[in-house]
């Protein structure tokens, strides 16, 4: 037991104060319950309300001690500023203000001195908007037990951007390229199907990857093989300063990595054979799709499950028909270009 | 507070807000910094924060993160420096708005705090107080010693045009 009769007083005023530790109450009051003659005292304690009594001790009629423009016996140049900039502030009565008029009417002089506190209101430029004011807002995740079609559809879209992109890349290694410089664009040809892609990796990049290959592949005529590009490394901008897709029936695809400054290559179409595959089912599906529609789809789906702000634009030409595609995905623009 | 309320509160206090920080800051990615930080801190007090006070919550939100960052960035000497030397200066201005703006630049933060929440918003002596953290009277002060050195500012400029 901590408290006794020796130290009590320190823990006394704590108590008293509600400042004990809480695990020393219980002992207080056991000490307190043997000691019947202290519990008088704290009876005689109690009304000590200093600290409540002095907050609420405030001067009475305070505000009758402060003064109005009007009271202010002479308007001289003085507080001549004082009376125009409160003039401004609509903080002077009738009286005053014409106060103020019958002094600017003595003294000429003074009015350019009025006409420049007048100046000194600031005007807030509306033209001046915060940017990006749409990632500030928050998305509500509906939580529903059953996907409705929305979802559903949003869900399919994603599958299928992921599915087209799979699709763009050869399931297979690649052909061995052989690297053509250091800033060259490398050429992946596609295996088994018709879709064809170009890598453009900055000097840096194939220099780093350079490093990174096994002794007999880091020759002039390297095989690129290791370089295949999959998803995940899609995914990573770091490696990929752009990429260039073709694929049958669909428009040149054009992924820039817009972090990187490296100019990056030429545009190279890459003609494309007809698809032998035809048995392939989703080559089959991907040529029936709406290209436009499912991007729309996609992007919408993207941004409402991973409150995303993906930005689809579409440019159409006079016809009306659509000529170019661009998907704004921050680290990543992707533009499409339709052939004519 | 709801995420609607929030969501409106974007829609109508985001550019103010990011206006008298920009004012302030004279740093636009700064300022679009700090306007984030503002609603970030908002909807991580989103219960607490009733939604007819949103407004003050965020400028009040907004100058004390300002002003720590200015006094992180060591600005505040600066400022004060630099209100020292404006005559010295051999800018040349087309207007009285080129004036005005620098003339804003050079005065004190807290100056220029009040006058922007004064003149931007519209925001009452008490208000003002409420979210700069001073008293009503020092609001008034401020607003005084403000005016008083841009009409001077203004004056001296002029001559030089």
């Amino acid at each position: 037991m901590m408290i006794n009769r020796s130290n009590y007083e320190s823990y006394l005023v704590d108590y008293l104060d509600g400042n004990l530790n809480p695990a020393l109450v219980p002992e207080m009051e056991i000490f307190l319950e043997n000691y019947p003659e202290l519990r008088s005292q704290i009876e005689d304690f109690s009304p000590f309300p200093l600290k409540s009594s002095s907050a609420n001790c405030k001067f009475p009629n305070k505000s009758d001690l402060k003064k109005s423009y009007d009271e202010v016996s002479v308007l001289d140049a003085l507080n001549f500023d004082e009376f125009c900039i409160a003039s401004y502030e609509g903080l002077l009565n009738n009286l005053s203000r014409q106060r103020l008029h019958d002094y600017l009417q003595k003294h000429p002089e003074s009015q350019w001195d009025y006409q420049l506190l007048g100046k000194t209101l600031l005007i807030p430029d509306p033209s001046v908007k915060c940017p990006e004011k749409s990632i500030l807002k928050k998305h509500i995740i509906k939580k529903q037990g059953v996907l409705n079609n929305f979802h559903a559809l949003s869900i399919a879209a994603s599958v299928a951007l992921l599915a087209l992109l799979w699709w763009m890349f050869p399931r297979e290694k690649m052909q061995p390229v052989e690297i053509l410089s250091l800033t060259e664009t490398l050429e992946y040809p596609p295996s088994e199907i018709n879709a064809k892609a170009m890598i453009s990796l900055s000097p840096h990049e194939i220099m780093q990857q350079e490093e990174n290959r096994i002794p007999d592949i880091k020759e002039k005529d390297a095989r690129i093989a290791d370089m295949q590009p999959d998803i995940p490394s899609l995914l990573n901008p770091v490696h990929v300063s752009s990429l260039y897709f073709q694929a049958p029936e669909l428009p040149l695809i054009t992924m820039t990595n817009k972090n990187n400054t490296d100019p990056g290559p030429k545009i190279m179409p890459i003609d494309s054979a007809s698809p032998e595959n035809e048995d392939n089912a989703l080559t089959f599906i991907l040529r029936k799709i709406n290209l436009v529609k499912t991007a729309e789809t996609v992007v919408k789906g993207f941004n409402y499950l991973t409150e995303s702000e993906f930005q689809l634009t579409s440019t159409t030409n006079s016809q009306g028909q659509l000529t170019q595609m661009e998907i704004n995905a921050g680290i990543f623009s992707i533009a499409s270009n339709r052939k004519n | 507070m709801t995420i609607e309320e929030y969501n409106k509160s974007v829609d109508d206090h985001a550019d103010g807000l990011y206006r008298f920080l920009l004012k302030n800051v004279r740093d636009a990615e700064k300022a679009r910094d700090l306007v984030q930080e503002s609603f970030e801190k908002l909807w991580t007090r989103l219960s607490y924060v009733d939604s007819h006070k949103v407004k003050s919550y965020l400028f009040t939100t907004a100058h004390h993160t300002m002003i720590d960052w200015i006094r992180k960035e060591r600005k505040i000497s600066e400022l004060d420096l630099s209100r020292h030397d404006f005559g010295a200066e051999t800018d040349t201005y087309t207007g009285l708005s080129e004036i005005l703006d620098d003339a804003i630049k050079r005065l004190p933060v807290d100056q220029r705090t009040v006058l922007l929440l004064r003149d931007y918003e519209g925001y009452r002596y008490d208000e003002i107080a409420e979210i700069t953290g001073l008293s009503e009277s020092q609001v008034k002060v401020y607003i005084f010693r403000g005016r008083m050195f841009l009409k001077n500012y203004i004056r001296s400029m002029e001559k030089v045009i």
